[in-house]
């Protein structure tokens, strides 16, 4: 059952203040947070928070489309590696 | 063996029916490149390979189907079970501008925008959000995340990568983080 759109959003107080801090000074900074059940709301665009998955703290750019998505998305709890060692043809795009 | 360097792009997870056919899980970023892939070589490492054609590949959601040339039935494709598949480096498919291979980018020095160490690329992380670099320094971790308004620049020819660090990003000024709590 989806959350009742009377409450609106579910956003840490703490972290909605220091987004909204940030925003008033136009500073950039990396916000830590645990709070992985928060809403990104627009206010959270072009911030970089770090995330903690249970182990450590996992940068998460925020862009517009992920507007709506919880911060724990973006922090997986578990990784899943494979063949360390061999050299595979994945990429990574910087930017 | 010659010292070229060879990059795996699958591994052989199991046989499909009884004309010799294998699925293969991809390890490259692009599965569509099997399509157009007509030679392969299969080993469990790279240091033992062995040179197969490729007779056909279909990509599906479960994976790459595959038949090799001389792979005629389910007993012969039972024994490639486990195997990896390998391209020559020269053959690895092109990339768009702003991507590089990860074993590239393993090992850049990561310097400032005023030219400051930073330290080293170790590992690179896939998070749903972005890429994350891991960089050694001071023998510590520190993750930069893989977007363009802080990977400046990454020079292949020089072995380095330019960074524009914020606050908080070396985990050093961390009076941001917030004690866990009940939320």
């Amino acid at each position: 059952m989806s959350r009742s759109l009377k409450k609106g959003p579910f956003v840490s107080v703490k972290l909605q203040e220091k987004v909204t801090a940030l925003n008033k000074s136009n500073q950039k900074k990396v916000v830590k947070t645990w709070s992985r059940a928060s809403t990104i709301t627009p206010e959270f665009v072009g911030h970089t928070f770090a995330v903690h998955n249970g182990n450590k703290f996992i940068p998460v750019y925020v862009h517009e489309g992920m507007v709506g998505h919880k911060l724990g998305e973006f922090a997986p709890t578990r990784v899943f590696r494979v063949h360390p060692g061999v050299k595979k043809e994945e990429s990574s795009k910087a930017g | 063996m010659s010292s070229r360097t060879l990059l795996a792009v699958g591994k052989i997870v199991k046989p499909f029916g009884i004309r010799g056919e294998l699925v293969v899980l991809p390890m490259t970023t692009n599965p569509a490149r099997f399509r157009k892939l007509k030679h392969v070589l299969v080993g469990p490492t790279d240091a033992q390979v062995a040179d197969y054609g490729i007779l056909s590949a279909r990509v599906e959601p479960r994976g790459v189907r595959i038949t090799l040339r001389g792979i005629t039935d389910r007993t012969a494709a039972e024994k490639l079970v486990g195997s990896l598949l390998f391209v020559d480096e020269k053959d690895a498919v092109r990339l768009p501008k702003g991507s590089y291979f990860i074993h590239n980018i393993i090992g850049l020095r990561v310097i400032g925008e005023n030219d400051e160490a930073i330290g080293v690329v170790k590992d690179v992380l896939k998070y749903p959000a972005n890429d994350v670099y891991v960089v050694e320094r001071y023998g510590n971790e520190v993750l930069l995340p893989a977007v363009k308004e802080f990977i400046k620049k990454i020079d292949m020819e020089s072995g380095t990568m330019t960074v524009r660090l914020i606050e908080g990003m070396l985990d050093e000024s961390a009076e941001e983080s917030e004690a866990p709590d009940a939320d």
